[in-house]
């Protein structure tokens, strides 16, 4: 991971913004999704993005693989800017970044074979005749644990962990250094998830491939990912090497979704921080923190001033006055970080 | 959240009718037609008898649907002349079979520009949005708000007779259903995960449309033509009824019945009832391959 | 720790399966397990165990395509294996109730929530509409619905997910039944929701001395909230006993498998 051709970021993102435009009680209001986001990923790196729904997690994957399009900022995939590219270009650079899908059932068109559908990015990028291409797709089954014969298969036919394995092998077909993989372990049985996130782990060291690996699930996030950043109704609230995160949770965000979170081994378990009421709705988004309505911290500067990131150290960061001036010091605000981390 | 069972999964004993074993075996676009009601293979029945006889109807009708004097003139149906003559002494039979295929041909034809054109159409508003959809969306609105019939009666009365016209005329009442129900069926799909997929390949956002997401809504699509054959068939036939576009001779349904009309007045109705239980026949068939169609048993995940 | 072993439910040999065009497909098999009264019993299982099957046959509400081929179940010593739909809705709702996975879809989307509430409560219990009215604002307030007055005439839709499980839960809670059923009450809510909700849910059941079923496939919650549990596999029970006991000792070797699973012990960091 440390290698020194890893330290320019191969994904990098900068000031993402995303705005949507909707009806709401007979007026146009403007949601916004993501809000200033910056996220790097070097190589042989992975790169979580946790938070619960609305926290716009998804939306920033869209963004970066222009699936939707950002409404300001930068990302550069390997050096190459990628707002700026027309569609054809955008396809091209495809070879550089892929994407993941969540949902085993619908990221495969029913219609096509297995072997339609890892054959068509390599129709679309390479000059590989069709038996190249078809022993190439072997060659992809293989490398995610699946046989030959699954080639003429359709997707009714796979189990979900098997139509999931196929959608990684899609995604590494072209040899990408980037992978957005979102929520790609969320709808699969425990048993089978094991599986996946090894597969996962083990491309990523045999590609050195960089992901930005997108979950509400912390244990998953937990083992695989090399740094974690925490979102709240599109802001990043809490960034960090995830030992630490897990260890040292800062924000009171952080400390409710670590706390809430419920497990087998009582020796886990962190005593609950509680955020009053529910996650609100994105348009109320007022002026000063997203946090503020629901947080047991909440001082009155926190309705006035956006909270800004500040370093508590040189990688881990923390958007929240109120705890980095240590006026949270109360027992609630200590969290008792659990026996085993 | 749907939780995924990790096992190879067969699919359990498919119900499929003949005519679905058929259907699936028919390349790309049409796999994955199954049903497991009657109406499908019923309408079809139907469809395929009609459609048989009228264009083969040269080969094998007693007579010629345009010969006069055939038989003694207006006379009721005997065994000679199964549905009657006509006042000009041609055998009705002969000519409501032949009409059928003036019918059923009009019929087919404008419900396949009107499928295409819209379907295209709508599936490019639908996926790209933006100042094209806004002016589709209103333009439609407006076709819309005009009695079909009238306004493609006005519309011939300004264009003119003849074949053509009448067709591409009577393409425009469905038109803008097509337009609408592709443009529905590629909002709901182009967010599903596998559209995505298809552009993160490396596709352009043109055959992701074409390619991917289009083919999966072949099902609606087809339903929703049959259903609007169901009611073109009715227009084409009420054109020749009123003789606007259609010769007030040709033998085609309407025309017959216009014709025979004053004669049933007299007590003769064999002349204008024959080719109403076509039009009837030709309109259920149409409808029960739609509805067939758009039951939704069958459709694979 | 509950001393008195008073079963509720038994579940003794219960098996079926699904009846369709191309024949019978098995589904569940001699399935047997208890429901200690006033305890939380989980039924654990992946996708395809059985285990909502199982508990919608509890309450009659298994599809008309599944048919049960041997087995019994018996309700507070009470057969219900051959109720007809008549005998369950007089015991549903007042002897036991059902809490389902997706609340939103669950509840009516054309009546207000609060005229549910008032309908469920007046179909056992004689009071009045008034008195009917207070009771149901009385549960909401329990499920901790803020500003329940005017949340009654509110419908499903403008309940958020956590918002419209609370009311499910009200709903399900308004006559008092012995037992309680939750196919997945929390899948696809966020965890800090789950977890109100999850304690929210203990807390009513054990004040009320309620027994409870919690259909789920999350080890986590069961560990954090249940008594006893129930291991279920392809339709079969692999193994039932105290939740602390199953979790730190499992004597099954798929319960034990799925314990690995769930630590992600075959996936070391």
């Amino acid at each position: 991971m440390n290698s020194p051709a890893s330290h320019r970021p191969v994904l990098n993102v900068v000031g993402l913004r995303k705005e949507f435009r909707v009806m709401r009680g007979g007026r146009a209001r403007t949601l916004v999704a993501v809000d200033s986001v910056s996220v790097e990923v070097h190589l042989g790196e992975t790169v979580a993005l946790v938070g619960e729904s609305g926290s716009g997690k998804s939306t920033v994957a869209r963004c970066i693989a222009r699936l939707i399009e950002p409404t300001s900022g930068a990302v550069s995939v390997d050096g190459r800017d990628m707002a700026g590219l027309t569609q054809r270009k955008l396809s091209r650079a495809y070879t550089d970044v892929q994407m993941v899908f969540q949902d085993p059932h619908s990221s495969l068109n029913p219609r096509m074979s297995i072997r339609q559908v890892l054959a068509e990015p390599l129709r679309l990028h390479t000059n590989l005749s069709k038996k190249a291409r078809d022993d190439r797709a072997a060659e992809l089954l293989s490398l995610v644990g699946l046989g030959r014969q699954h080639l003429d298969r359709y997707p009714s036919q796979l189990s979900g962990g098997q139509r999931q394995r196929v959608g990684i092998a899609r995604a590494v077909a072209v040899s990408p250094k980037v992978l957005l993989l979102d929520e790609p372990t969320s709808s699969l049985d425990a048993s089978v998830r094991g599986q996946i996130l090894e597969l996962l782990r083990d491309l990523q060291i045999g590609q050195q491939l960089a992901y930005l690996f997108i979950s509400h699930d912390l244990e998953v996030i937990r083992r695989i990912s090399d740094r974690v950043m925490v979102m709240y109704l599109g802001a990043i609230v809490e960034s960090g090497p995830t030992q630490e995160i897990f260890a040292r949770p800062t924000h009171p965000y952080t400390k409710a979704l670590l706390s809430a979170a419920p497990h087998i081994d009582p020796s886990e378990r962190r005593e609950r921080f509680r955020l009053e009421g529910e996650i609100p709705s994105p348009f109320d988004v007022g002026v000063g923190c997203r946090l503020a309505d629901r947080c047991p911290l909440v001082q009155p500067s926190c309705r006035t001033q956006r909270p800004a990131p500040v370093a508590l150290s040189p990688t881990h960061d923390v958007a929240c006055p109120v705890v980095l001036n240590g006026e949270g010091n109360t027992a609630e605000a200590q969290q008792p970080a659990p026996a085993q981390s | 959240m749907t939780r995924v069972l990790d096992q190879t999964v067969e699919p359990v004993g498919r119900n499929r009718s003949r005519v679905g074993r058929i259907a699936s075996a028919l390349p790309i676009g049409v796999r994955g037609i199954r049903t497991s009601t009657a109406a499908l293979p019923t309408g079809l029945s139907v469809l395929g008898f009609l459609v048989l006889i009228s264009l083969t109807s040269a080969l094998w009708t007693p007579y010629s649907p345009t010969a006069t004097g055939t038989g003694p003139v207006s006379a009721a149906p005997t065994g000679a002349h199964w549905f009657g003559t006509d006042s000009v002494g041609s055998d009705v039979f002969s000519r409501t079979v032949a009409a059928g295929r003036t019918d059923v041909l009009y019929t087919l034809t404008v419900v396949a520009i009107a499928l295409l054109v819209g379907s295209v159409w709508g599936a490019i508003v639908g996926y790209f949005g933006g100042w094209l959809e806004w002016a589709t969306l209103r333009l439609l609105e407006v076709v819309q708000a005009f009695p079909a019939l009238l306004m493609v009666l006005f519309i011939i009365s300004i264009v003119g007779p003849g074949t053509i016209n009448v067709i591409l005329v009577a393409a425009i009442i469905p038109l803008p259903d097509f337009v609408r129900l592709a443009r529905a069926e590629v909002l709901t799909k182009k967010n599903w995960q596998f559209a995505e997929a298809a552009r993160m390949v490396g596709n352009r956002p043109m055959v992701v449309l074409f390619k991917h997401l289009m083919p999966n809504s072949l099902r609606p699509l087809l339903a929703y033509a049959s259903i609007s054959a169901a009611w073109v068939v009715g227009s084409i036939a009420a054109l020749g009824y009123i003789g606007l576009g259609i010769q007030p001779d040709a033998v085609e349904w309407g025309s017959m019945i216009a014709r025979g009309q004053s004669d049933v007045m007299a007590g003769d109705w064999w002349e204008s009832f024959f080719p109403g239980i076509g039009i009837l026949l030709l309109a259920i068939g149409f409808q029960l391959v739609g509805d067939g169609l758009s039951s939704h048993r069958g459709e694979e995940r | 720790m509950r001393n008195d072993t008073q079963i509720l439910v038994r579940v003794r040999d219960y098996a079926g399966g699904f009846t369709s065009g191309s024949g019978f497909t098995p589904v569940l098999d001699r399935v047997s397990f208890d429901l200690r009264a006033s305890a939380i019993t989980a039924v654990v299982g992946e996708t395809g165990s059985g285990k909502s099957l199982m508990a919608l046959s509890i309450v009659g509400l298994a599809p008309s395509t599944f048919v049960r081929t041997t087995g019994s179940i018996e309700f507070d010593d009470v057969d219900i294996t051959q109720f007809d739909d008549r005998s369950y809705r007089r015991i549903r709702g007042s002897e036991l109730a059902m809490v389902f996975q997706d609340a939103r879809a669950a509840l009516n989307p054309v009546i207000s929530v609060g005229a549910q509430l008032i309908d469920a409560c007046r179909a056992h219990r004689k009071v009045a509409k008034a008195e009917a009215r207070d009771i149901a604002v009385e549960m909401l307030r329990n499920v901790k619905v803020p500003e329940p007055k005017q949340r009654m005439r509110q419908f499903a839709h403008e309940f958020s997910g956590g918002m419209a499980q609370r009311v499910m839960l009200a709903l399900a809670l308004i006559c008092e039944p012995k037992l309680l059923i939750l196919d997945e009450p929390t899948t696809g809510l966020d965890v800090t929701i789950q977890a109100d909700i999850m304690e929210m849910i203990v807390d009513l059941v054990l004040s009320r001395g309620m027994t409870a079923c919690l259909i789920t496939h999350d080890l986590g919650v069961v560990a954090e909230t249940c008594d006893d549990i129930v291991v279920m596999h392809h339709g079969t029970v692999r193994e039932t006993g105290p939740c602390s006991q199953v979790l730190a000792h499992p004597t099954d070797s798929y319960t034990q498998q799925l314990l690995r699973s769930s630590r992600f012990e075959e996936f070391s960091a």
